[in-house]
């Protein structure tokens, strides 16, 4: 029993390898008339290949394709693509006579197929179309515009004509058979009746050839008039083709980056554009050269600026010190102007910071006059000034007067008596105004 | 037995171009299909839907008939390429898509494998399609033109198709499906001593067979109610929706054959009515009565419809 079943599995086998092999030997050699789209294993539609022209199918869908066949009415798969999820394919594949043009894209978002058919018909089935053309080639003798519906017309017309002039000819040859046998007849028949006869005959063979003529002249009319839209329509395409090889040649001219030739008025127009042109060009540069140095001088400007309200600054700190130093010189002297009646030694002390002063050190400012012993050199006196951190003014009356920044923990009349032991000093005051007699 | 060596070498080996690659796939067509077999084996296994009996295996080798068949054609196209990794990618990709195959256990009989391969067939062959009718239901070539309602050239497309699927479409399809002589034999002998027990039966696994198979091609999946069929019938729209349609739903097809009736008789009200065999050439031929789609309710076909 197993034996059977494998037997039967290797035979299974055999026929499915031999229908594999067959299928590969009838690739090339059907010619299907109809041809079955499949997309993902899914039917999409049908391919004409019998019409023997192109035919063309596209789908897109939502998600990836990853396969595409196209099988003929049998099933047998004569074209296939496989694809992958992001792909882009364009294949050829040829059955029998047919070759077809499969497209795909896969794309992140969705996927497209186009196939294309192109459909090489029989023998028999291209006899229509050879006719087609052979009508059209014998229009274009006539009427160079090859307009397929129209060499059909007269095409009908030449075959009309024809008919009816060979209806014509058989009319003839029958009126010729009839007199024949008229005078066949004439023998018995009585001379009157078949006058009577040939003068009918006659009649209506005159109609004929009246019907003939009127419709020989309404033929002629119609090709004319035919004969005349064909010219016109072949000057519109003359002219239509003039014009497109102008606009190729102009094109082409424009691509090379030549001027068309023999065209001097544009030439002229086109030389005239491009000096304004270039007058523009170099006029914007000019500008842009401006206002870059606008801009440069700009910037120059806005550092000066700066730079200038900083020295304004600075100035007017030093204006303000130097008016809150008056000030406290001021102060100080009606101070001690007030004191003086007592005599003692005050120290005019700033009420207000100075400028420099942070309100933070309190430091004071204190002014006094100073009175050297004789003999004492600039040299020691600047030496003590630098010593007490001093400023000096100038000499009046043998006074000196100095400033001195005294720091909070020194009060002003330990410093002025810590000068008076210094041995160059004679004598010291608070104000000029009562001065002291010198030791 | 190949030695395992050699084996192993032309499994790796390399193609340079498509002529290379169909040559080495005809050498090495034995491998090929016993490789995409023991994939599709494998998928069944994976799957729970796997058993060692000779129907199984008659499937494993039909499926990786299939899938070979695409690989020699898309194949070409991917060269430079290790065939038979490339066999292993394509498998892979076919049985990761979902519901890739049909199965079930009672489409592993006889009858069961016929109306399956059938139906299978008759997806990617509108040779099969057409001859579906008469396989189920024993319409002939008329039958099926004035059922469809189709015009004379279309008509003359329908014994085109019954011509091929006579000739060497059925033959090609049943040594694909893998019934023999004996088992094609024996559903004739079951037929014709029980026919209402095969065609019960058949009735059956058909509306599995064609609910599956009719997927398909979405856009004429869903029945119509017979409001629309009678729409579709009276304008002689929707061409090739009647046409994919009515081949793969029964109970469609009913509905149509109920409304043609009352301007074609002889259009029987359609019964499961299993026939192994095509129809020959001297059965029942009768030449189509339906006048160009005119006059009888049938407009002319869109020739080409989805064409665009």
């Amino acid at each position: 029993m197993e034996w059977q079943h494998e037997e039967q599995i290797r035979a299974y086998r055999d026929t499915l390898l031999s229908a594999l092999r067959a299928r590969s030997g009838r690739r090339s050699g059907e010619q299907a008339e109809a041809f079955q789209v499949f997309v993902n294993q899914e039917s999409i539609g049908v391919l004409d290949g019998s019409r023997g022209d192109t035919s063309r199918i596209s789908v897109s869908r939502t998600r990836a394709i990853h396969t595409v066949e196209i099988r003929s009415e049998s099933g047998e798969l004569v074209a296939g693509v496989c694809m992958q999820d992001f792909d882009r394919k364009t294949v050829q594949f040829r059955a029998g006579r047919s070759t077809f043009d499969i497209s795909v894209h896969n794309r992140p978002d969705a996927g497209t197929v186009r196939v294309t058919l192109q459909a090489a018909s029989s023998a028999w089935a291209r006899i229509p179309n050879q006719l087609a053309a052979a009508m059209a080639r014998l229009s274009s003798s006539v009427a160079p515009v090859r307009v397929p519906f129209w060499a059909t017309v007269q095409a009908g017309l030449v075959l009309a004509v024809l008919f009816l002039v060979a209806d014509r000819f058989t009319d003839r040859l029958e009126l010729h058979d009839m007199t024949r046998r008229q005078a066949l007849s004439s023998a018995t028949q009585p001379l009157e009746a078949k006058l009577q006869d040939t003068r009918l005959a006659l009649a209506r063979q005159e109609q004929l050839l009246h019907q003939l003529a009127q419709t020989q002249e309404e033929t002629v009319r119609t090709i004319k008039t035919q004969q005349q839209t064909f010219e016109g329509l072949h000057r519109t395409v003359e002219t239509v083709v003039q014009n497109q090889k102008q606009l190729g040649v102009n094109v082409k001219a424009v691509r090379r980056g030549e001027k068309p030739a023999g065209d001097r008025t544009a030439q002229a127009v086109e030389a005239q554009v491009n000096k304004v042109l270039r007058s523009m060009e170099s006029d914007r540069e000019r500008v842009f050269n401006h206002i870059f140095h606008l801009a440069d001088s700009q910037e120059r400007i806005a550092r000066q600026q700066q730079k200038l309200e900083r020295d304004m600054v600075s100035l007017q700190n030093r204006e303000l010190r130097m008016s809150f130093e008056q000030q406290a010189v001021a102060v100080a002297k009606m101070m001690s102007a007030q004191e003086a009646s007592k005599d003692v030694a005050s120290v005019e002390v700033s009420s207000e910071p100075t400028v420099e002063q942070k309100p933070e050190s309190k430091v004071y400012l204190v002014t006094f006059w100073v009175s050297f012993q004789d003999g004492t050199s600039e040299e020691s006196i600047e030496q003590l000034i630098h010593e007490i951190k001093g400023r000096k003014g100038p000499s009046n009356a043998g006074w000196y007067p100095i400033e001195v920044n005294l720091p909070k923990p020194q009060t002003p009349d330990e410093m002025i008596e810590s000068l008076k032991k210094t041995k160059i000093v004679k004598a010291i005051t608070t104000s000029l105004n009562t001065t002291p007699a010198p030791k | 037995m190949q030695d395992q060596p050699h084996a192993l070498s032309r499994f790796s080996v390399l193609v340079a171009t498509a002529e290379e690659f169909e040559q080495f796939t005809n050498d090495t067509l034995p491998e090929l299909l016993d490789r995409a077999a023991v994939h599709t084996r494998k998928f069944l296994k994976e799957t729970g839907q796997w058993a060692d009996d000779v129907a199984h295996e008659k499937l494993a080798l039909r499926w990786g008939y299939e899938l070979l068949e695409r690989f020699l054609v898309c194949g070409r196209l991917e060269v430079p390429c290790r065939p038979f990794f490339l066999l292993d990618s394509l498998a892979a990709k076919f049985f990761s898509q979902p519901d890739p195959m049909r199965y079930h256990r009672g489409l592993l009989t006889p009858l069961g494998r016929f109306l399956d391969g059938l139906a299978s067939k008759a997806v990617i062959s509108r040779d099969a399609l057409m001859a579906l009718f008469y396989h189920l239901y024993g319409f002939g070539q008329s039958q099926v033109v004035k059922v469809l309602g189709l015009d004379a050239m279309d008509s003359q497309r329908i014994y085109k198709n019954f011509g091929r699927w006579r000739r060497d479409g059925w033959q090609r399809t049943v040594e694909e499906i893998g019934l023999t002589e004996p088992e094609l034999s024996s559903l004739e002998d079951q037929k014709s001593q029980d026919a209402k027990r095969v065609s019960t039966d058949a009735g059956r696994l058909l509306g599995e067979v064609q609910t599956h198979y009719r997927k398909s091609e979405p856009e004429h999946f869903p029945c119509l109610s017979g409001e629309q069929w009678a729409d579709i019938c009276r304008d002689g729209h929707s061409y090739d929706y009647r046409v994919w349609h009515l081949a793969m739903c029964r109970e469609c097809l009913e509905i149509v054959c109920r409304f043609r009736q009352g301007e074609f008789p002889d259009i029987p009200v359609p019964a499961v009515d299993l026939y192994v065999r095509p129809l020959q050439k001297n059965g029942l031929m009768v030449e189509a009565g339906v006048n160009g789609g005119n006059g009888h309710g049938m407009a002319t076909r869109r020739a080409n419809s989805r064409l665009s």
